[in-house]
């Protein structure tokens, strides 16, 4: 019943209003049937209580108004970072998400990564029904099959093993712990391609528990990191920014601001912000760590410090640490060191570092509890192992796929047919889920119940903001089922909350409260067992430093892995979305590259574009050269996470695979490695850029400002007053502005990638953007400054800027452009003959034109369009909107209760989303707004003021914390 | 005089009793000039020219004729594939971007409508001037500034995302409400321009064409050739009262039309001048495009004639003498465009605006610097070898420097559109702009419509003004 319902919504009319739209010949019965069948289906899949039955609305549901959202709080499924999120649910499916700013890590904030959720929810090509040996078969046959093999295995001394990505969820981890108890030898090998197990195995050595710490940016005055993208990818880079951008907001009351150091060998999205970025060769990384810990004190800690020899460090980088080393025991207990690494070694000398800068317990916090469900780098190489020895008798697997992002994916893969029993449990049909024998998808993240726990002490719930669109089940189900447990996952997590939470508290009175409470905010904090923080201990210090003295130096060229903002370790490889948005440094899309910096591509005389081929021992990779300023000279930097061979029609084939390069030694994997060599190769590719100039060409086009001179008051003069020749437009109620705030601002695509989400902005493909049409309304304009103690980076993000002198809205012959009574610059889709006049004549050149009939032709996917947003048609122009259906949504809400609106009440997408909260919205009109006070602070500032275009959107002018570097 | 005047026939008594009128005023006051060459060929009588002109329409195509059409129609099957392909897929089958909207399709439109200015210049404006060469000239420059102005048409319509809705930006009743057309938008000043550009054009053409159809009704002998021209002729019977008439609304519609010659490229200069992109937004603009129109103009009416001269025999009417005055007219105009582009470098770098001098300096060393050298040699620098009476009299040194504007003239365009819009204000945007095979397709297509029309002119009527011809067919003689 449940399928057939759903399949007639599908069938019937992508849009669910199957035979209304017909016109004639509709018979009353089939209109009723329609009406029946669309009530039921929205019904169906609006599973905001865990009822699963049809419920026709003969009565409708309280919380339920057709064409009016509903916002459901869950937990980004994205990463192991576990932010929460709310999601936007209208007439039953999930089309929007946004983060929960009640969430007290991410408090708010969210990546591009978990903004894509949305698309990959509609995915047609996850894994719509189990399959046996690749063919499609019954849920009851697989499990009958299933029990009759472990059954068998029961009694055997055969090794059980259950492969997973990093599993926060302490609820999950119970049921696999359960299912896994029936047998004698049987583990939970937890596995991530991209890991940090390097810092929580160095957490284990100094404060004895194998921990990922929480990092307080707010709180902390200096920063330093050692090529630790922490706006990026590095470990929950969304709460990060948020903290990040607190603490370097500066403003009339606030005067102080963080500083930022990097150090690091690639120009990463961190470093792009930095106010003082080095540049290190990835042979210096170990000796600067050594020498700085030297320098703050470590050396009364341990012996071979003091002994050690900076000869590998070049004499700029020992006098900036020499420098850095002052700010940071001069800020002393609100400093931060960090490092990307994931060598155990490094990363103890990091902790040894902010042990001596007195740090812990203030800007970087250790749980007494481990933070469990962590990968161990050790353990997926046993499992390699004992799978290469035949051993294993049955491998289960959940979302990993080391057949892919393994150093030895292929051997891995060759090795999988030793084990008699695979069994995946994974949602899309990879490369290591297309070999098992048994395929047992589960439910995209946002179909699922569950719970998870990334930092410990935050529990977070997942709810399903949909019915399960195919015939997935729940991977914690699935094992239920195969130990013997009839119930379903949502009664077997109630019980564990029951015993786990309920049971030992007095807030709640019955366990519904608890449960409701905690579904409704997203979190539930149980009161944390008093435990003070671990001791710092100083054992294997010495070990420690002297292996990373003597560890290898720089020998050929290193090869420096790392995962890009959007596309991360390549687990949504099939997502276009991720694809699309261009990486925040290269303005690259579709692709991934080697990255050289034009020092050595000038002296390897390689050209951007032409193929290169990387060559360590007997792993060789050929990728086109992208020249990127600000890297060390001696390094490549290739992107992880490409090249996939299974990942579905999108993203099948794009860039190449380079997880070959990661090195297993010391018990961790590491990312960097030198010995490799280039050899240039004769054919050459064309990136799809969206951005392909370097320079601003000197334009002041992003102000910015020295701390000194922002506290000194020595800012840009107040402009001439401009003389208009054309009389004011009248704006009786309202009028919509936008400040963005470039101090804040990092650069990290979130805005970009929510518009696409809320604005039905379609995608266009790598040859589309190529040819400079990507359909991005929000986009983050990026220019190098080439300085002379090295590259700065600049963002600034652009979007239409609603000129109440428009340039556009008086050249158009059709009055396809106006201004509204609001002060929104319109574009009126049906009247737009597309003459493209508009475009020409914006200097900001922010509007986007429909170059082709952009196909929306997937049923499937066209669900997670926006209902309020019209989707454009072929030949017209479009542009931001500051999201004018989010403005008048809230202005019927207001009028219906017959109330103004209140600041900060209206949201576009791009504000909510941002991480940074960099981006201010509000009635320009309303003196005591956001907007209107920050449009009067001393940073605000008008681009191309000089054309007297009176935008609706300003900006807020950078400021740099230059520290020491200016009293000195 | 009195042997050559036996020779005509005349067409019917009107004809008769003017041209008897001719030859007393002729006989009376005898023209005597050494100094002038004849403007026609002096062995050429009245029934000569009635002969040789309809007798290109009465006779079987010439083989040139048939060679030429040919090529003609492939080139316009060529642009009508590239348009189809534009109207069925969009306007992505061309090479434009998020930040060049316009390019190959504005730059044949502005380019088009430059050609057609030539026609009206000469039939309107140096017939006040009384410049009497015009006379073996103007009847197909005329027809080819409505080709051209045809030509220009196309472009607007098809470069729209929505060709369809092409009628939205006339400003007609409809039941839309409030809805109506943007009068500040040039685009709305190109359409009423150009509108009535070719109205005007179109009615001056035809009646100068009247007589010469009537005079081709009388000579018709199939039926279905007369009642063509029958109709077309609007009953012309050549009388006295005719041709006054014709002589006083000829004058008066030449009046009107000349302030458009000026009008028409001055509006179109609009959709660049009024913008605020940096080498558009110029007060220049409107003079220096009606120059760089005219000399278009006279370098294409000179490319096209000195082909069909040959073709159709026709050197007796069309003499050196009238390309040496076409080349002058060239020289001048050449020269005026030179003057603007000097002028625009100066106005660029006195006016200390960074964006104007970097427009400047990237259209002069950027990206497109091939462009601008192109176009700067073959406005700037190559009409003046004018100077030299051997470029204006030798056929083949005129046709080569007459094609070269051509080709200046159509770069002028491009580097105007394009080097100005592909990088404006913020770099991020900044783009290149590379022609795809739809878009050469319709440059191609463009032209082969141009030709395929006028040669088709060429056979249905009098390629030469037969009776302004005859007018002053004695001039210089005697």
């Amino acid at each position: 019943m449940k399928d057939k319902l759903w399949k007639q919504f599908i069938d019937e009319d992508d849009r669910g209003l199957p035979v209304l739209q017909n016109g004639n010949g509709i018979s009353r019965r089939t209109f009723l049937e329609a009406i029946g069948y669309t009530t039921a289906a929205i019904a169906l899949t609006s599973c905001a209580t865990p009822e699963q039955k049809v419920i026709p609305y003969l009565k409708q549901p309280p919380e339920l108004t057709p064409g009016v959202a509903n916002w459901y709080a869950s937990t980004c499924g994205g990463c192991s970072a576990g932010c929460g999120m709310l999601v936007k649910v209208r007439d039953g499916r999930p089309i929007k998400v946004e983060g929960n700013p009640e969430h007290p890590i991410s408090k708010g904030a969210l990546c591009p990564v978990a903004h894509s959720l949305v698309f990959g929810l509609y995915d047609a090509e996850r894994i719509q029904q189990p399959l046996i040996g690749g063919k499609t078969a019954a849920w009851s046959d697989v499990d009958a099959q299933i029990i009759q093999k472990l059954t068998a295995l029961k009694g055997s001394n055969g090794k059980i093993r259950f492969l997973s990505k990093t599993i926060v969820s302490p609820s999950s981890r119970a049921t696999i712990n359960k299912f896994l108890s029936q047998f004698k030898d049987a583990k939970h090998v937890v596995y991530e391609p991209v890991s940090t197990y390097g810092v929580r195995a160095a957490h284990l050595r100094t404060h004895g528990v194998e921990a990922l710490p929480f990092y307080n940016f707010d709180k902390a005055k200096v920063v330093v990191s050692f090529g630790a993208d922490f706006l990026g990818t590095w470990i929950s880079p969304a709460a990060f920014i948020r903290g990040y951008s607190e603490g370097r907001n500066v403003n009339e009351r606030k005067q102080d601001m963080l500083r930022h150091i990097q150090f690091e060998s690639r120009l990463s999205l961190t470093g792009a912000n930095a106010d003082k970025r080095v540049k290190i060769s990835p042979a210096e990384e170990a000796d600067a760590l050594l020498f700085l810990a030297k320098l703050v004190g470590g050396s009364s800690q341990s012996s071979v410090l003091s002994g050690i020899e900076t000869a590998k460090l070049s004499e700029a980088t020992k006098a900036a640490l020499q420098k850095c080393a002052a700010e940071l025991t001069k800020a002393k207990g609100s400093s931060l060191v960090v490092c990307g690494s994931n060598d155990a070694d490094k990363q103890q000398i990091v902790n040894l570092i902010n042990q001596s800068l007195e740090n812990y317990g203030k800007t970087i916090v250790v749980s007494s509890t481990a933070s469990e469900g962590q990968s161990k780098d050790e353990d997926i190489q046993g499992l390699f192992q004992e799978i290469k020895d035949g051993s294993v008798a049955a491998l289960f697997v959940l979302d990993a796929n080391p057949a892919y992002d393994h150093f030895a994916g292929p051997e891995f893969l060759s090795a999988l047919s030793k084990v008699p029993l695979k069994v995946s449990l994974s949602p899309t049909l990879d490369e290591t889920t297309s070999v098992a024998d048994f395929v047992c998808p589960t439910h995209h993240s946002l179909e699922a119940w569950d719970d998870a726990e990334a930092v410990s002490g935050v529990v977070s719930t997942v709810q399903p903001a949909i019915a399960p669109l195919f015939q997935t089940r729940a991977y914690q189900e699935s094992l239920m089922r195969w130990s013997g447990d009839e119930r379903r996952y949502y009664d077997a997590l109630r019980a564990e909350w029951q015993t786990r939470y309920f049971a030992g508290q007095s807030t709640f009175k019955t366990f519904d409260d608890l449960w409701d409470k905690s579904l409704h905010d997203g979190v539930y904090r149980p009161s944390a067992a008093p435990a003070g923080p671990p001791a710092f201990k100083a054992d294997g210090i010495n070990e420690a430093a002297a292996r990373m003295a003597a560890g290898p130096g720089g020998d050929g060229l290193f090869v420096a892995l790392y995962p890009k903002v959007t596309l991360r370790d390549g687990r949504f490889a099939n997502n276009p979305w991720l694809h699309e948005i261009p990486d925040p440094i290269t303005k690259t899309t579709w692709d991934n590259y080697a990255c050289l910096s034009p020092n050595a591509a000038a002296r390897a005389s390689l050209a951007e574009g032409q193929f290169v081929r990387i060559q360590k021992g007997n792993i060789a990779v050929e990728l086109p050269v992208m020249i990127q300023p600000g890297q060390a000279d001696d390094c490549v930097a290739v992107a992880v996470g490409y090249g996939r061979t299974k990942a579905g029609k999108v993203g099948t084939g794009l860039g190449a695979n380079v997880f070959p390069f990661v090195e297993f030694t010391n018990n961790t994997f590491h990312y960097d490695s030198s010995g490799a060599s280039l050899t240039a190769a004769s054919n050459f590719t064309r990136f799809a850029k969206t951005q392909t100039e370097a320079s601003a060409e000197g334009r002041p086009l992003i102000k910015e400002y020295s701390l000194n001179e922002f506290v000194a008051g020595h800012l840009h003069e107040e402009s001439e007053k401009q003389i208009d020749l054309w009389k004011p437009h009248d704006f009786p109620e309202h009028k919509w502005g936008m400040v963005i705030d470039l101090n804040s601002c990092v650069g990290c695509n979130a805005c970009v990638l929510s518009c696409q989400a809320e604005n039905n902005i379609p995608v266009v493909g790598k040859d589309e953007v190529h040819r400079r049409r990507e359909m991005h309304w929000m986009r983050i304009d990026r220019y190098f400054d080439e300085k002379q103690d090295g590259t700065t980076t600049r963002f600034q993000p652009m979007t239409c800027e609603h000129c109440d002198n428009a340039s556009c809205e008086t050249v158009c012959p059709v009055l396809a452009t106006v201004h509204s009574s609001e002060g929104l610059n319109m574009q009126v889709y049906n009247r737009c003959v597309g003459t493209r006049y508009c475009a020409n004549n914006c200097p900001f050149k922010v509007r986007r034109f429909n170059w082709f009939l952009y196909p929306h032709d997937d049923p499937i996917a066209n669900l997670a369009l926006n209902p309020d947003v019209t989707v454009r048609s072929r030949g017209v122009m479009e542009k931001c909107t500051f999201c004018v259906q989010r403005i008048e949504e809230v202005k019927i809400h207001a009028r219906n209760e017959g109330r103004p609106i209140k600041d900060g009440e209206i949201q576009t997408a791009c504000q909510q989303s941002c991480p940074a909260n960099a981006i201010s919205f509000g009635d320009l009109k309303d003196l005591e707004s956001k907007v209107s006070t920050l449009r009067h602070t001393k940073r605000n500032y008008i681009l191309l003021e000089e054309l007297n275009l009176r935008q609706g959107l300003t900006y807020l002018a950078k400021v740099n914390n230059d520290g020491d570097d200016l009293e000195g | 005089m009195a042997t050559a005047l036996k020779d005509i026939e005349f067409q019917n008594a009107e004809e008769e009793i003017r041209l008897q009128g001719e030859i007393e005023r002729v006989t009376a006051h005898p023209v005597y000039s050494p100094l002038r060459e004849p403007l026609i060929d002096e062995s050429k009588s009245c029934s000569d020219v009635t002969n040789d002109i309809c007798g290109l329409l009465e006779r079987p195509p010439l083989r040139g004729w048939w060679i030429l059409f040919s090529i003609s129609v492939v080139l316009l099957a060529l642009g009508m594939i590239a348009a189809v392909n534009t109207v069925t897929f969009g306007i992505g089958t061309w090479g434009l971007n998020k930040t060049i909207g316009w390019a190959f399709g504005i730059t044949n439109f502005v380019f088009w409508i430059g050609i057609g200015h030539a026609g009206t210049f000469i039939s309107a404006i140096l017939y006040l001037f009384g410049q009497k060469w015009r006379t073996s000239i103007n009847r197909s420059a005329e027809a080819m500034t409505l080709i051209a102005v045809m030509c220009a048409g196309v472009f607007p319509i098809l470069h729209m995302g929505r060709p369809w809705l092409f009628y939205w930006i006339m400003p007609y009743p409809n039941t839309r409400g409030s809805l109506w057309v943007n009068f500040r938008s040039p685009l709305l000043w190109d359409f009423f321009a150009i509108s009535t550009y070719f109205t005007i054009s179109l009615v001056f053409w035809y009646l100068g064409l009247v007589p010469d159809l009537a005079t081709a009704r009388d000579r018709a002998k199939s039926k279905w050739r007369r009642i063509f021209y029958t109709i077309l002729s609007l009953g012309w019977n050549g009388g006295n009262r005719t041709w006054s008439r014709y002589e006083t609304v000829y004058g008066v519609l030449a009046a009107l039309a000349t302030p458009l010659v000026l009008s028409v490229h001055s509006i179109v200069s609009f959709d660049f001048a009024t913008s605020l992109v940096p080498g558009w937004h110029s007060t220049i603009f409107p003079p220096y495009f009606v120059a760089g129109a005219v000399f278009s103009g006279f370098a294409m009416v000179t490319t096209l004639l000195i082909p069909v001269r040959k073709v159709m025999h026709l050197e007796g009417y069309i003499t050196i003498q009238h390309l040496d005055n076409m080349c002058k007219i060239t020289l001048l105009t050449g020269s005026i465009v030179g003057l603007s582009y000097l002028t625009e470098l100066f106005i660029g770098f006195y006016s200390g605006n960074p964006n104007e001098i970097f427009v400047i300096l990237n259209r002069m060393g950027g990206p497109y610097a091939w462009a601008y050298w192109i176009m700067f040699s073959c406005n700037a620098i190559f009409p003046q070898l004018f100077w030299f009476k051997a470029f204006r009299t030798k056929i083949p040194l005129i046709l080569g420097l007459c094609i070269l504007v051509n080709v200046g003239m159509w770069f002028e365009r491009f580097v105007i559109i394009v080097t100005s819009l592909h990088r404006d204000y913020l770099p991020s945007s900044w783009a290149i702009f590379i022609p795809t095979l739809t878009d050469l397709g319709l440059l191609v297509g463009s032209f082969g419509l141009f030709f395929t029309a006028f040669l088709l002119f060429l056979r249905l009527f009098p390629v030469i003004s037969m009776n302004e011809v005859k007018g002053v067919l004695h001039y210089a003689r005697d």
